[in-house]
């Protein structure tokens, strides 16, 4: 039981870890899902993320200036909840304060992120043990581009994007075995941006975006089975080139990113958990067109019996 | 035999003296004031073929990623006219936009009249990277664009 409680907290973070700069990186994904014996649970996550590169257009890797200084706080509310034994529900909200500082230049912006709703269902549950078969959820996530994004916004670095600024849906499984004191976990995700129009004077401005996917892969040893996990994950993700017709026709460049992560979680009691994880972007140098961010993120998580 | 130490002596102090003190870095915005600046002086760097114009951008603010940048755009007669003047208000409705490179990303800054064939453009905000600045013409459903290039890396 404890395992499954430590273990949860892993796909949480995997499944949401695309903290990148949310004018560009980061996948659209979004994931609460309750993977343990719970009816409910409620996570409180604090990240604190700061740019420190740029991977140009072609890959590579291209450290910001020091005089350039792009940092972002999010505090974020996923609550879940089960509508049936197999089925769950959930929401998650972030908000979202971004600053960036270029030598005596400075601009700050904070409000909603990108709130996204999404369905769960047990497709493969593990009433039974076995050493083979793993516990599988599939998944629908609906994103709303209430953070706003590049295209909508008014300040200086553009630093009042806060999201992709697309309806997105995106679709999901999520797969989970563990043995013994070691446990692993697969995601894997597909997700489709919606189109929009930016109506201007001079003409309307059709944006469409290609799909994306993400996924991630983790491993996590629970010492002596106790109260402490340890934890590692490799997060991919891939956004299609937007598209632009109207007063401008163009196609954009892909988007890639891999995300590299390490945790440590404690279990507090049987229904509170926490967390605390350090992901780094620029490890694995094969990023493309994307800012590269360095993150510390602390949960807690409350859940309740079934 | 001493005169060698002498002057391996006064070399270092030299160098010392060149070498000390802080590096003069010239703002990056500069730079590329110079570039794009280098950009649009040739005659006509802008031409409406179908309107039988030319045009030239003259950056006022910027351009820069640290601060709004603006700039005015003046239309002349090709044949006859300079972009000393006199200037032509163009018989279609003038637009401008910025163009990244690299993402496809567009942005419309604020396009106002300051008198006949003089446009100011302002609220241009541009992010480090390199980008595209269009001019338009649009009449009816002719629409003819120029652009000019800016380079905002880091």
């Amino acid at each position: 039981m404890t395992k499954a409680f430590l273990f949860s907290l892993l796909v949480l973070l995997l499944s949401k870890w695309s903290v990148a700069a949310p004018c560009c990186g980061g996948s659209a994904n979004s994931l609460s899902l309750i993977s343990g014996d719970d009816s409910a649970q409620i996570t409180t996550t604090l990240i604190s993320s700061q740019v420190v590169a740029e991977a140009p257009v072609g890959g590579g890797i291209k450290y910001r200036k020091t005089h350039d200084n792009e940092t972002t706080q999010t505090l974020r509310i996923d609550a879940a909840t089960l509508i049936s034994d197999r089925w769950q529900t959930g929401l998650t909200v972030p908000v979202i304060r971004r600053v960036r500082t270029r030598g005596t230049h400075e601009a700050s912006a904070s409000g909603l992120g990108d709130v996204s709703l999404h369905v769960g269902f047990e497709a493969l549950p593990d009433w039974t043990y076995s050493v083979w078969r793993p516990k599988a959820m599939v998944f629908i996530t609906a994103t709303l581009p209430t953070g706003g994004s590049i295209y909508d916004a008014k300040e200086l670095y553009r630093i009042d994007s806060r999201g992709r600024g697309f309806y997105s849906l995106s679709a999901g499984a999520l797969i989970l075995k563990h043995w013994g004191i070691w446990d692993t976990s697969l995601v894997i995700e597909a997700h489709r941006p919606f189109s929009r129009t930016l109506k201007n004077e001079i003409g309307d401005l059709n944006l469409k975006p290609g799909w994306g996917t993400s996924g991630s892969l983790a491993v996590g040893v629970t010492p002596m089975s106790g109260d402490f996990r340890i934890g590692i994950a490799l997060t991919p993700s891939y956004e299609s080139p937007i598209a632009t017709e109207g007063v401008v026709s163009g196609q954009g460049e892909k988007v890639s990113l891999w995300t590299s992560t390490a945790q440590l979680s404690y279990l507090a009691n049987e229904f509170l958990s926490m967390s605390l994880t350090y992901s780094d972007q620029t490890l694995i140098q094969a990023s493309d067109n994307s800012t590269l961010n360095r993150t510390f993120a602390f949960l807690v998580q409350k859940r309740w019996e079934r | 035999m001493k005169s060698p130490i002498v002057l391996l002596i006064g070399f270092l102090f030299a160098t010392l003296l060149i070498s000390c003190g802080r590096e003069i870095l010239f703002p990056r915005t500069e730079k590329t004031s110079y570039h794009s600046f280098m950009a649009v002086k040739t005659a006509c760097t802008l031409k409406f073929a179908q309107a039988g114009l030319c045009s030239e951008i003259n950056w006022i603010t910027g351009p820069t990623v640290d601060q709004e940048s603006s700039f005015t755009v003046t239309f002349w007669n090709e044949k006859e006219a300079s972009s000393k003047g006199s200037w032509v208000e163009p018989n279609a409705q003038v637009g401008a936009f910025i163009r990244m490179t690299c993402c496809g990303s567009v942005f419309f800054p604020k396009v106002n009249k300051v008198e006949n064939g003089k446009y100011l453009v302002s609220n241009v905000k541009f992010t480090p990277g390199k980008w595209e600045v269009y001019v338009q013409l649009k009449k009816g459903d002719v629409v003819e664009k120029q652009f000019v290039t800016v380079n905002l890396d880091d």
